[in-house]
């Protein structure tokens, strides 16, 4: 892989003729053009352009605020360009390292490179960190400028054009004039590659590569789905999802759709961070609200292992009234709880007047793990309490409920018997179960009780699913909380070492439990 | 001094460090407030350590400018401070252990160590003990802890150290938590996301040997 780096650059560095090929008034409208998408919809890059001094130059607070803005969706923390503008004394308060990074990372997204997405191995390959040469920045301008004009998708093509590196043709430039100054949404690539540009604050979404925005569609973008998602968390107040999540994100529901049961959902939650609004947002809707109530949970409950309750007052609203997503032959639930404390509640249950519509999930409720869809005149299905993981209940027809429990180191299984009690019965009262359920709590016609304590990293309401379906979703459940690295019963990525030969040098070395990366081994 | 290898010791496979150091990408999720990081750890030689030897054991960002290096991207972790490591029948005690951080040329310890008597194994035992730093994400410090032989000291398996690694609050004999103490050290949207496990042993006259190395996001 290394070698194939070098050779990218080595073959980039051959065909460029020199750093000043782009006139400084382009470069100009390109930072332009991710000032205004950094502002929001509501800028118009023409404006932008009068408050600069000149062509040659935005306002060193401008460059910052885009630099700023591209390292925060870069490396997924922070996010808000405002605060880290606020928070830099003067432009070279971003490390020329994170700089190089920057331009690393966009780079990385050029289809005809060695399909490197880690700007790291990029930054390395280009002298070690400290710069990408000249020749690469121009490359990266190029493609920047391809995919703002959205004349061309191959930045080889476009500097095939340049003559003598002095200025692009006039034609070229007048397109690019047009479109980069009067705001519009990005034109996508016509070769389905990720957006270039990360999208503005304020017109979120969730992106492949391109760092937030994939646009839906075409090999290399997000699953529409997770764009969608990343959506509705900016527009409630979260933060934008990382490159990294997104991707997670993305390849959770590819996962689903898959697997054929992404029609059998209703509505998901993945209780993802880093911020309460992101937490509260579902993956997908449903019948439920968006974001979900929050009932005095606080930014500090927020943790990446998931969301815990407090026994005493907080909970999740979901909106999500039973009458809306089950009956008395199909109907579903599935919580992932990785962390477990001793108090006797429910993790998810509504429950509207009589008791016969009563549908919940408690891990550990009197000692013992139960599930109800609904519960009938018959008890539910209750358990030994089986340890962290990640629990699921469904009813594939009147007389068929069946509960599953497995976790990261117990596969999925039924747990206990089916429960084969015709609840056919309860048709009337399912109609009924109007009280939306409430996770981390019990809602009992539409008060809250029996607080929950417990820790929850995901939550699906679903149509009944048989246990291969169940098993579908929680290897895609694991898979999701694993990428993250949290809630998923806190489990250690290790190594014992025990993969290596005597005598090997460590560094490159790759093995142990989950790690996807190789050690890197120096003197000191 | 010498790059870090692979040694076949006692039945098992270490990483031999002597004067050498290593680091492992790790991808911490968005807004991770604490992470730990454990290895099982054994000192080659008996004798008593003189001139303040640097054990370090933290996370950093990237796998290029580490620890021991001399300039060091954002680490932040535990490492030893005392001037002298004792010796006694099979195992060292009296290492000093504080927080610190190091971004650049500069390292910075916490005020007080987290203790003054931590503990290491070395001949007369046949494996490891486990060292767990536990580093807890703030602004503008982080707040970095040890679980680490404290009353004496234990041969741990793998999976003794992998159950420690694993609980919230991990028990075991002889182990204990000292004192939380925090270091200034860049947050992570300052320091563009800790991304790596970094490891540094500053000295040739005896190698410390990694038999286990562990990282879990505890919250």
């Amino acid at each position: 892989m290394a070698n194939s780096v070098l050779d990218y650059l080595s073959a980039l560095m051959q065909d460029a003729r020199c750093f000043r090929c782009i006139p400084g008034k382009t470069v100009w409208e390109i930072q332009t053009y991710l000032l205004a998408y950094i502002r929001g919809a509501g800028v118009d890059p023409s404006a932008l352009a009068k408050e600069a001094k000149c062509l040659q130059c935005l306002s060193i607070q401008s460059l910052l605020e885009i630099r700023a803005f591209l390292l925060a969706t870069i490396n997924g923390t922070g996010n808000d360009p405002s605060s880290m503008v606020q928070n830099a004394q003067c432009f070279e308060a971003i490390p020329r390292g994170d700089q190089m990074e920057v331009q690393a990372y966009l780079l990385a997204q050029d289809p005809k490179g060695p399909g490197i997405t880690d700007p790291n191995l990029l930054a390395q390959a280009a002298n070690g960190f400290q710069g990408v040469p000249p020749t690469i920045c121009l490359q990266i301008q190029v493609f920047a400028l391809a995919t703002m004009a959205g004349v061309s998708t191959d930045p080889n093509a476009l500097m095939a054009l340049f003559r003598c590196g002095q200025c692009l043709p006039s034609p070229l430039l007048s397109s690019v004039a047009s479109q980069s100054l009067e705001y519009s949404e990005p034109v996508p690539s016509g070769s389905g590659r990720s957006r270039l540009v990360p999208p503005p604050v304020k017109q979120p979404g969730v992106g492949r590569g391109g760092g937030v925005n994939g646009g839906g569609g075409g090999g290399g973008t997000l699953n529409p789905v997770a764009t969608d998602w990343g959506n509705r968390v900016q527009a409630n107040g979260g933060a934008p999802p990382s490159v990294n999540t997104g991707k997670v994100v993305s390849n959770f529901v590819d996962t689903l759709q898959a697997g054929g049961i992404w029609s059998k959902m209703k509505t998901i939650n993945l209780m993802i961070g880093p911020d309460l609004a992101t937490m509260a947002t579902p993956l997908l809707k449903g019948a439920g609200s968006d974001p979900w109530g929050n009932v005095n949970f606080v930014a500090a409950d927020v943790s990446a292992m998931g969301m815990m309750g407090d026994a005493s007052s907080k909970y999740f609203n979901t909106g999500v009234a039973p009458k809306d997503v089950f009956n008395t032959a199909n109907g579903g639930m599935s919580v992932l709880v990785p962390y477990n404390t001793t108090t006797s509640d429910y993790i998810i249950r509504a429950v509207t007047g009589a008791l016969n519509n009563d549908c919940y999930i408690a891990s550990l409720q009197s000692g013992n793990s139960l599930f109800a869809i609904p519960r009938s005149t018959a008890a539910p299905i209750s358990q030994a309490y089986p340890g962290n993981g990640f629990f699921s209940c469904s009813r594939t027809a009147n007389n068929v409920f069946n509960a599953y429990w497995g976790n990261t180191s117990v596969a999925l299984a039924q747990l206990g018997a089916t429960s084969a009690v015709d609840v056919s019965s309860e048709a009337a009262n399912m109609a009924a179960a109007t009280s939306p359920l409430f996770l981390f709590a019990s809602n009992n016609s539409g008060s809250p009780v029996a607080y929950s304590d417990k820790q929850v990293s995901f939550v699906a309401i679903h149509d009944g699913l048989t246990l291969a379906e169940t098993t579908i979703l929680y290897n895609a459940a694991y898979t999701l909380r694993l990428a993250l690295m949290g809630g998923a019963e806190f489990p250690p990525i290790y190594d014992t070492l025990e993969s290596y030969s005597n005598g090997d040098a460590l560094n490159g070395k790759a093995g142990g439990a989950r790690w996807s990366t190789a050690y890197v081994g120096k003197t000191a | 001094m010498s790059a870090p290898a692979i040694l076949s010791w006692s039945s098992q496979k270490v990483i031999d460090l002597a004067q050498s150091q290593f680091a492992r990408p790790i991808s911490l999720p968005d807004g991770w407030q604490k992470v730990r990081v454990g290895v099982t750890v054994f000192k080659s030689v008996a004798g008593a350590l003189a001139g303040t030897p640097r054990f370090a054991v933290g996370i950093q960002k990237g796998t290029t400018n580490l620890a021991g290096d001399p300039t060091t991207d954002y680490w932040v972790g535990a490492i030893t401070t005392g001037a002298n490591w004792n010796d006694s029948a099979g195992f060292e005690f009296g290492i000093q252990v504080s927080s610190g951080s190091k971004n650049g040329n500069t390292w910075v310890y916490s005020g007080t160590p987290i203790d003054t008597d931590r503990r290491m194994l070395s001949p007369a035992y046949t494996s490891a003990s486990m060292w767990i730093v536990d580093i807890t994400a703030g602004s503008p410090n982080y707040t970095v802890n040890v679980f680490t032989p404290r009353f004496g000291v234990q041969e741990n398996t793998s999976n003794d150290f992998l159950t420690c690694m694993a609980q919230i609050t991990p028990t075991w004999q002889f182990n204990n938590y000292g004192t939380d103490q925090p270091v200034a050290a860049a947050s992570e949207a300052a320091a563009g996301h800790r991304d790596a496990v970094s490891i540094w042993w500053d000295r040739t006259d005896a190698h410390l040997y990694i038999a286990d190395l562990a990282v879990a996001l505890v919250k």
